[in-house]
C-alpha cells in the first residue's frame, strides 16, 4: 500500500475542514429551509442532503490512499459540529456512518478504480449510510412508504451531488493545476 | 536527539542534478555538467532571475525535493553524508531523520510559511519535536523573537496579522531557534527594509552552520564563499558585481497636475491594529511611492486606497471610476486561473502588450497557480494595466524580482503615468525610482499610535449582552475549564438524550439541565444565536415532517425536542473552543500521536485566513467588476489546496516528524483540570438526578 507523507496528512485535513466549513454554512441553510420543505421533506433531502457526503468521495478521489474517505468525511463532521451544529455530536455518527459508505465501495475496488461508475457508487453507498443513521433516530414513528421515499432521496442525492458533483469539483481542480501541486 | 553545537557541520555534494516535479513535461532544474562542493561551515549563495530554480535548489539541498513534494530527482546529492537521491528513490515519506534534525529552513514568502498562528508557539515548535525541555521552550523562543528583530510583544500576536516584513523577521526566528548546523534561507530579505535587512543578513550570517542563501542581490549578504547563479534552471555565468543598484531607465515624467483622483483624509479600519490613520491625495498622471519601515501599515494605506478594506474613520473621495489593484500576494487577484481567463475581450490587446513589455507573454494562457511567484507577480500587473486604470496600486510590485524584470516593471509605472493614470505603489525597493514621481515616507511615529476610538452605542449593546450571557465573574473565579471535560459532558449529555424515551417530556428533562450545564460553562453569545437561529425552524420542520409522515403527535414531538436537547449538549463543549487547547489535552492525556494532531491544529489554523482571504479576493475582483463566479467554490477548495505543499513544508521543517508522541516534559502549553472542571462534572451530575426524579415522578403520577 502506498505511504502517507505529511503532505497527504496536510491535503486530507485541509480538505475535510474545508468542506467542514461548508458543511457549517449547509446546516443553517437546511435549517432555515426545512420549515418550507416541510410537506415535501424528501424533496428537500433529494435536493440538498447529498451535499454532506462530498467529503468522503472528495478525499478519497484525490488522496487515493485506505481511510482517507473515512477521516476525511469524519474531519469534516467535526468541524461542522465544534462550528456549532444544530445536531450536535450526533454529527460526528452521520460523518462516521456516511465516511464508512463511501470508504467501503472504495476499498471494495481496491483503491485502484477511480472513474465516474465507482464515485456515484461511492456517493450512493454514503447515502445509504445517512438513511441508516437518520431513519431510525429523527424517524422513528413514519410509515414505511414515507420512510422507503426518505431513504431513496437520500441515496439519490448522494450518488448526485456526492457523486457527480465531486467529480466536476475533481475536475475544476484538475484543470487549475492545483492537484499538481501536491502530486495527486 | 542531541543540540547540533556538538555535532560536526554538514557539508553538501552536489553533481549532475536534474528535478522534475510531477506532472511537468520538462526538469525545473538541470544541472548537468555541474559539480558543487559545499565545505562544512562554508556559505552556498544562490542568485539569478525569478523562475530560474533558485527555490528548487535550496528545496533539494533541504531534502524536500522527492520525498515531501512529489517529483523526480536524479544525479548526487549528498548533505552531511545522506544520499538525498537514493532516499527519494526509495520513497521516503520526508526529508531523512538524520538531516531533518539539523535543518533550519526559512521558505520563500509572501506564501505563508509559519504552522501555528500564535508567533510564540511557532517559533518554539521545532523545539518542541527536538524533545527540548518545557522550562526552556519559552524563553529560547523569546530570545529567538528578539534576535530577529520583531518587538517584544510580537510573541503574543498572530503570525497572519504581522506585516510582510515582519513575517520575514518571523520565518529566520523559527529557523534559528534550534540552532541548525544547516541553515538554507530562500529569499530570508524580502520586504523588509535596508536597516532591519542587514540586520537580518548579519544574524544569518554569524551563525555557526553550513549555509545556503538565495537572493536576488548577492550584495546585501557581504562576502560569501561560495557563488552559483542559476539560468532557466541552468548554472551560468553571474553578471559583474554593480556598486550601486541600477537606476530603471525610464520615460521622464512631465511635471503635469491632473484632477484629483483619490483623496484620503485620517482614514483609518479597525480591522488593522497597530496602524494609524493615514492622510494622502493623489491627482491623475501622478506616481506617488510610498516608503516605509516594515510593519508600518503600507498594504492597510494601499487597501484602504482601493477600497478592498473599508474605512470606519475619516474620509476616503474618490473620482476615479476604474481603479485597479495588484496586491501584495498576485494570487488574490489570480486565483487559479490564466490570465486570458480574467481579460475582457477589449482588454485582450493591450495585455499582450504590458505582458510583451514585461517579459511574461508566454505565460499568457497558463494557469497562474502554475507559474512562479515572480511570474506571477507581474501577470498580476498584466491584469491591472490592461484595464487602462484611471488609478492603478500595487503592492510591492517588484518584490523579489531580478535587476531586470524591476527595471522593466518601473518603465511600465512611468508609461502609464505618463498617459493620464494616477499610481499608487507601496515599496521597499530602492530600484524602483523614477523621476518626478513624489515620494512618501511612512512616519514611524503616527503610523504606530494605536487609534483611539469611541466605540458606537450599538457596539455598546453588544458588548453589554455579551457580559450578561457570558458568566465572566464565574470564569474569572474558577478559571478556564479543559476541552476534554467539555466534550466529555458534551457525549455524556447526547448519549443521555438517546437513550432516554423519543418523548416531549423525558427529552426536555434532559435539555433543561445541559442548557444550565452550558451556561455555567460560559457560552458564547454569538454561537448561540446562530445555532437557536438554525434550531428554531429546523425543530419546527421536523415535528411537521413526521406528523406528516404519519408519526403520532407525540412521537413527532419527541423527535423535535430530542433535537434541542441533542444541541443543549453542544453547546456544553463549544464556548471556549480553541483548537489549540483541544489538540494539547488531546496529545497530553489522550496520547494522540504528535504529527497528526499538529497536522490536523495547523490545517485548522488556516480556516479563518482562509475565510478572509476568500472576502479579500472577491473585493479585489469586485474592482474588476467580474460579477458573480460560478468556480467560486472551486476556487476556495483551490486556495485551500494550493496551501498545502506551504503548510507541509512548515510542519516538515519544524520536525514535527520526529517526535512520535509528546513527552510531558516538552509541552509549552500544560494542560490541566482545574475547578471549572469541578464544577462542570457537579452541575452535571446533579442534572442526571433532576432528569431521572422528574421522570420517576411523572410515571407515579401516571400509574396513581
Amino acid at each position: 500500500m502506498r505511504t502517507w507523507s505529511l503532505m497527504h496528512l496536510v491535503a486530507l485535513s485541509v480538505i475535510g475542514i474545508t468542506c467542514g466549513a461548508l458543511f457549517a454554512g449547509w446546516n443553517l441553510i437546511w435549517g432555515a429551509l426545512t420549515p418550507l420543505f416541510a410537506l415535501v421533506l424528501p424533496l428537500q433531502y433529494l435536493l440538498l442532503a447529498g451535499t454532506w457526503v462530498i467529503a468522503g468521495p472528495l478525499a478519497g478521489l484525490i488522496i487515493k490512499r485506505r481511510g482517507a474517505a473515512l477521516v476525511g468525511e469524519l474531519i469534516a463532521a467535526s468541524v461542522s459540529f465544534l462550528l456549532a451544529s444544530q445536531w450536535s455530536i450526533d454529527a460526528l455518527f452521520s460523518g462516521a456512518v456516511q465516511g464508512l459508505g463511501a470508504e467501503l465501495v472504495f476499498a471494495l475496488f481496491g483503491y485502484r478504480v477511480w472513474g465516474w461508475p465507482v464515485l456515484i457508487l461511492a456517493g450512493a453507498a454514503s447515502g445509504v449510510g445517512m438513511a441508516l443513521h437518520d431513519l431510525p433516530l429523527y424517524f422513528a414513528g413514519v410509515d414505511a412508504g414515507y420512510a422507503a421515499a426518505l431513504a431513496a432521496a437520500m441515496i439519490a442525492s448522494g450518488a448526485l451531488l456526492g457523486g457527480g458533483g465531486v467529480l466536476l469539483l475533481h475536475r475544476a481542480l484538475r484543470r487549475s493545476g492545483a492537484l499538481g501541486v501536491i502530486g495527486a | 536527539m542531541p543540540e547540533s553545537q556538538h555535532s560536526a557541520l554538514p557539508n553538501i555534494e552536489i553533481a549532475d542534478l536534474v528535478w522534475q516535479p510531477a506532472g511537468a513535461d520538462a526538469p525545473t532544474l538541470d544541472l548537468r555538467g555541474s559539480n558543487i562542493h559545499v565545505s562544512a561551515g562554508e556559505t552556498l549563495m544562490i542568485s539569478g532571475a525569478s523562475g530560474a530554480g533558485k527555490s528548487t535548489l535550496a528545496a533539494a539541498i533541504a531534502g524536500l525535493l522527492g520525498t515531501l513534494l512529489p517529483g523526480a530527482l536524479r544525479g548526487t546529492l549528498h548533505v552531511g553524508g545522506v544520499d538525498l537521491v537514493a532516499a527519494a528513490a526509495e520513497g521516503a515519506a520526508g526529508v531523512p531523520r538524520e538531516l531533518l534534525g539539523q535543518l533550519g529552513f526559512v521558505a520563500a514568502g509572501p506564501a505563508p510559511r509559519h504552522a501555528l498562528p500564535r508567533l510564540l508557539d511557532d517559533v518554539a515548535l521545532p523545539l518542541e519535536s527536538r524533545g527540548v525541555r518545557a522550562e526552556f521552550l519559552a524563553p529560547r523562543a523569546q530570545a529567538a523573537i528578539a534576535s530577529a528583530g520583531l518587538p517584544s510583544n510580537a510573541a503574543e500576536r498572530d503570525v497572519a496579522s504581522l506585516s510582510g516584513g515582519e513575517r520575514a523577521q518571523a520565518a529566520v526566528a523559527t529557523a534559528l531557534v534550534s540552532t541548525p548546523g544547516l541553515v538554507i534561507a530562500d529569499e530570508p530579505l524580502a520586504g523588509l527594509d535596508a536597516k532591519r535587512a542587514g540586520a537580518l543578513a548579519a544574524l544569518l550570517m554569524e551563525q555557526r552552520a553550513t549555509r545556503v542563501i538565495v537572493t536576488h542581490d548577492v550584495t546585501q549578504f557581504g562576502a560569501a564563499t561560495l557563488r552559483l547563479h542559476l539560468d532557466r534552471g541552468r548554472v551560468a555565468e553571474a553578471p559583474a558585481d554593480r556598486a550601486e543598484p541600477p537606476r530603471a531607465p525610464v520615460a521622464q515624467l512631465v511635471e503635469q497636475r491632473g484632477p484629483v483622483v483619490l483623496q484620503l483624509f485620517a482614514a483609518a479600519s479597525s480591522a488593522r491594529h497597530g496602524v494609524g490613520a493615514v492622510s494622502a491625495t493623489l491627482h491623475a498622471g501622478e506616481m506617488l511611492l510610498v516608503r516605509g519601515e516594515t510593519g508600518s501599515g503600507k498594504s492597510t494605506l494601499l487597501a484602504l486606497a482601493a477600497g478592498t478594506l473599508s474605512a470606519d474613520a475619516g474620509v476616503r473621495n474618490v473620482t476615479a471610476s476604474r481603479i485597479r489593484y495588484a496586491p501584495q500576494d498576485p494570487g488574490l487577484l489570480l486565483g487559479a486561473r490564466s490570465v486570458q481567463q480574467l481579460l475582457l475581450p477589449e482588454e485582450r490587446g493591450r495585455a499582450a502588450e504590458v505582458a510583451a513589455a514585461l517579459n511574461v507573454a508566454d505565460l499568457l494562457d497558463r494557469p497562474a497557480a502554475r507559474c512562479s511567484d515572480g511570474e506571477r507577480r507581474r501577470l498580476a500587473l498584466v491584469v491591472t494595466a490592461a484595464a487602462e486604470p484611471d488609478l492603478l496600486i500595487a503592492d510591492e510590485p517588484t518584490l523579489g524580482l531580478d535587476d531586470d524584470a524591476a527595471a522593466r516593471v518601473s518603465a511600465l509605472l512611468a508609461n502609464l503615468a505618463v498617459r493620464g493614470t494616477a499610481i499608487l505603489v507601496a515599496t521597499h525597493d530602492s530600484r524602483l525610482q523614477v523621476s518626478h514621481a513624489r515620494e512618501l515616507q511612512h512616519p514611524e511615529g503616527t503610523a504606530r499610535a494605536e487609534l483611539l476610538r469611541e466605540a458606537p452605542i450599538a457596539e455598546r449593546g453588544v458588548e453589554l449582552a455579551r457580559e450578561l450571557l457570558t458568566p465572566t465573574p464565574v470564569k474569572r473565579l474558577l478559571g478556564v475549564s479543559n476541552p476534554l471535560t467539555r466534550f466529555g459532558l458534551a457525549a455524556f449529555w447526547f448519549l443521555l438524550s438517546l437513550i432516554s424515551p423519543a418523548t416531549a417530556l423525558a427529552q426536555g428533562a434532559v435539555a433543561l439541565p445541559a442548557l444550565i450545564v452550558a451556561w455555567s460553562s460560559g457560552v458564547q453569545l454569538i454561537s448561540t444565536l446562530r445555532l437557536a437561529a438554525a434550531l428554531a425552524p429546523a425543530i419546527f420542520g421536523m415535528v411537521l415532517a413526521n406528523l406528516l409522515g404519519g408519526a403520532t403527535p407525540e412521537a413527532a414531538f419527541g423527535a423535535g425536542v430530542r433535537l434541542l436537547a441533542f444541541a443543549a449538549g453542544s453547546l456544553v463543549l463549544l464556548r471556549p473552543f480553541e483548537p489549540l487547547r483541544l489538540a494539547d489535552a488531546a496529545m497530553q492525556h489522550l496520547r494522540a500521536p504528535f504529527a497528526p494532531t499538529l497536522t490536523l491544529l495547523a490545517s485548522a489554523a488556516t480556516l479563518p485566513p482562509l475565510m478572509s482571504e476568500a472576502r479579500e479576493r472577491r473585493a479585489i475582483r469586485r474592482l474588476a467588476k467580474r460579477g458573480v463566479d460560478p468556480l467560486l467554490l472551486a476556487d476556495l477548495f483551490d486556495a485551500a489546496i494550493r496551501a498545502v505543499p506551504h503548510l507541509a513544508t512548515a510542519l516538515e521543517v519544524r520536525a514535527v516528524r520526529l517526535p512520535s508522541r509528546l513527552q510531558p516534559a516538552t509541552a509549552l502549553r500544560p494542560s490541566r483540570f482545574g475547578r471549572a472542571d469541578l464544577l462542570l462534572i457537579l452541575l452535571s451530575a446533579g442534572g442526571l438526578l433532576f432528569s431521572v426524579a422528574r421522570v420517576v415522578i411523572e410515571a407515579i403520577t401516571m400509574g396513581s
